[in-house]
């Protein structure tokens, strides 16, 4: 019999491989205590006073370190910052004492309306001003270190006055703020809007990231029948997102790495296995780090 | 609204009381549910997600201008396995609808 | 001015307007034209993620109207009402009432009683928890005083009573493959939808009890809330249906004092 471990607020979170925490795998993880390095949640899923969600989630967090992903503040956001749903976050923080909590380069809502979606950025110092208090406040409000992450976009904006790399570095140098370095996001980034992958992995400014996420994505045409990539978080991590994730660990280290896998959700055996499949090429990008050194 | 409790009331509700607690101990097997039909609900789950729909460039795109008479949906579900005596499961539908509205046709 | 706010002003109108073009703040393609599969990835993801959040809330709606019907009848919805906070358990409060005015289903009229039942289950599901009363601490009250006693309900506790036949309609409609049809003869229903646990269960009502829970959410004493069933139903009995509140762990508090408005539970109302 496995040993329950209790993990507390100094719990970090490992530089493993975790997978995020979908209500269809509770039971399994709950009744068979998987080996795996950690999880993490959306913190809208558990913004409600009680029910199952609560109990589940609490019971997974005494066993296992817990990272919460917030899908809604609207970091982005030109109006100012919901301040009711950044109580509401504090909260789940609060309860859950998570090792790692992070937000999108995005924003989702405009003038108290709600779109579900995370919604592109121009990247203008007129944004990155925005974006740098809206940061400022949910860093001061919840007393800790957020992670912002790098989005994936299907539009380009015609006011653009720098590269989202260079938005993204600025905002971490003025904040405080660590980066979540979406992989697939930069896959499907370069695709979208033209630019090599590896190149963006390179130049990322890879001490700062806390977190890597990984994901499938979708493939579409844009209105040029030119290949367009959707961040559908449905398929297993597609092979040249594997090469920029070994990348970025060669050259950066070993980080916490999730593999987010949202719609249709597999059963947890497969899902399980994609982690594992993380944690082998993480080890992959570590021996060829360690050879490089 | 305070209203005067009859007798009757008070004794009879004091011997339901003493009963239902007999029923409803554990070894009342259940017994008080004899009145109630019971159903389990189905669990729900969390619906907040950052991922893409599976919408991307195509499904819901096509626009249909349901104006009017335009509306001219089917429905094609079980509702015309319910007939209640405030309204048959008619699969008409009222197309007399002001404004505009789109609606997928993926 | 603030030239942001007005960009992204634009861009949320042209996501809800499915006929204007991309926001202007948007690059055009290469060849100059505008970005229109480009700017629908946004449009689609919004309508669609949406309208799968009000499937997985109202299964029971869709069913009955079918899929293509309900994913129509949700844009509207979406388009007319969209969230108006992050958190997405919360959207859908309005579906019932968007039904019930919605005039093409107006050929169904027990269509917005099953969607409130549903959100009902929905809101049950997220309630704060309670600490169900068990037929021991009742035990402990006199006789004398039961009549005058006020019971608290669970904060799950729902109370729906319909002039359709809901539970029916929802019962064959969740558990059965093929729906056995719901007759003429099916007259109105009342439903209490409880969550003692992890589960949402929902209990079909008789007159009497129906009465009965219906008072006794609303903060009548035992002794009235008995008075009016015995109205409805003059072979009422308070027994089985004290007991089975009491076995569902319906019931958190039994008090002889009136029950503050803040802790009394929300009795048939779609919040």
């Amino acid at each position: 019999m496995r040993t329950l471990r209790h993990f507390h607020m100094a719990d970090p979170i490992p530089a493993r491989a975790g997978v995020g925490l979908k209500p269809e795998h509770y039971r399994d993880i709950l009744d068979n205590r998987p080996d795996i390095g950690w999880f993490e949640v959306h913190a809208e899923n558990y913004m409600e006073d009680g029910g199952p969600p609560h109990r589940y989630l609490s019971e997974i967090r005494e066993r296992y370190p817990l990272s919460v992903h917030g899908v809604g503040l609207s970091i982005g956001g030109a109006g100012s910052l919901d301040l009711e749903h950044l109580a509401r976050l504090k909260r789940v923080c609060d309860r859950y004492e998570p090792g790692l909590v992070s937000e999108h380069l995005a924003w989702s809502s405009h003038d108290g309306c709600y779109f579900n979606d995370l919604l592109p950025l121009p990247y203008t110092t007129e944004t990155l001003a925005r974006v740098c208090e809206h940061v400022d406040i949910v860093q001061s409000t919840l007393k800790r270190q957020i992670l912002i992450e790098n989005p994936s976009t299907y539009v380009d904006f015609a006011g653009a006055q720098m590269r989202e790399i260079d938005f993204l570095g600025e905002l971490a140098k003025r904040t405080g703020c660590g980066l979540l370095l979406d992989v697939n996001n930069v896959f499907v980034q370069a695709t979208n809007h033209g630019f090599r992958a590896a190149d963006y992995i390179d130049e990322f400014p890879l001490h700062l990231v806390q977190e890597i996420h990984l994901a499938g994505h979708a493939h579409d045409t844009d209105d040029d029948a030119a290949p367009l990539l959707i961040d559908a978080h449905g398929a297993p991590v597609a092979d040249p997102v594997w090469s920029l994730f070994v990348q970025a660990i060669e050259k950066g280290g070993a980080r916490p790495a999730l593999i987010e896998w949202d719609n249709d959700i597999p059963d947890w055996e497969r899902l399980h296995a994609e982690a594992r499949r993380a944690e082998d090429f993480m080890k992959q990008g570590e021996r060829s780090r360690g050879q490089a050194a | 609204m305070e209203r005067k409790i009859k007798q009757a009331t008070t004794l009879a509700v004091a011997g339901a009381f003493t009963a239902a607690m007999a029923l409803a101990a554990p070894t009342g097997a259940q017994a008080g549910m004899k009145d109630m039909e019971k159903c389990y609900g189905v669990a729900l789950s969390g619906k907040n997600d950052c991922k893409a729909g599976k919408g991307t460039t195509c499904a819901g795109t096509s626009t249909v201008d349901y104006q009017g008479n335009a509306w001219s949906l089917v429905k094609k579900g079980t509702c015309e396995q319910v007939s209640t005596p405030a309204g048959n499961g008619s699969l008409s539908c009222i197309a007399d609808r002001g404004g505009k509205y789109d609606c997928s046709e993926a | 001015m603030d030239k942001l706010l007005e960009a992204q002003g634009e861009f949320a109108t042209a996501i809800r307007d499915f006929e204007s073009p991309p926001p202007s703040s948007v690059a055009r393609t290469p060849a100059g034209a505008l970005p229109i599969r480009r700017f629908s990835v946004y449009r689609n993801n919004v309508v669609m993620s949406l309208t799968e959040v009000l499937e997985a809330y109202f299964p029971v709606v869709r069913r009955l109207v079918g899929d293509e019907y309900f994913r129509a009848m949700a844009r509207f919805f979406i388009v007319t009402e969209p969230p108006a906070t992050p958190v997405l358990s919360q959207y859908g409060a309005g579906f019932p009432a968007f039904i019930a005015s919605f005039e093409p289903v107006s050929d169904l009229p027990y269509l917005a009683d099953v969607a409130l039942m549903e959100w009902l289950q929905q809101r049950a599901y997220h309630s704060p928890e309670g600490v169900p009363l068990t037929a021991e601490h009742l035990s402990q009250v006199n006789a004398e005083d039961v009549a005058a006693l006020r019971l608290v309900f669970h904060p799950a506790a729902r109370f729906l009573s319909s002039s359709s036949p809901v539970f029916s309609i929802w019962r064959t409609n969740t558990f059965d493959a093929d729906v056995v049809p719901v007759g003429a003869d099916a007259g109105p229903e009342a439903v209490l939808i409880v969550r003692p646990e992890m589960e949402v269960k929902t209990l079909l009502l008789q007159a009497g009890t129906a009465m009965f829970v219906d008072r006794l959410m609303q903060g009548a004493t035992i002794g009235e809330a008995y008075e009016s069933a015995l109205e409805q139903d003059s072979a009422f009995d308070p027994a089985p249906a004290l007991a089975a509140l009491i076995e569902l762990g319906a019931l958190i508090e039994a008090s002889s004092q009136p029950i503050k408005e803040a802790t009394r539970s929300n009795g048939g109302s779609s919040t």
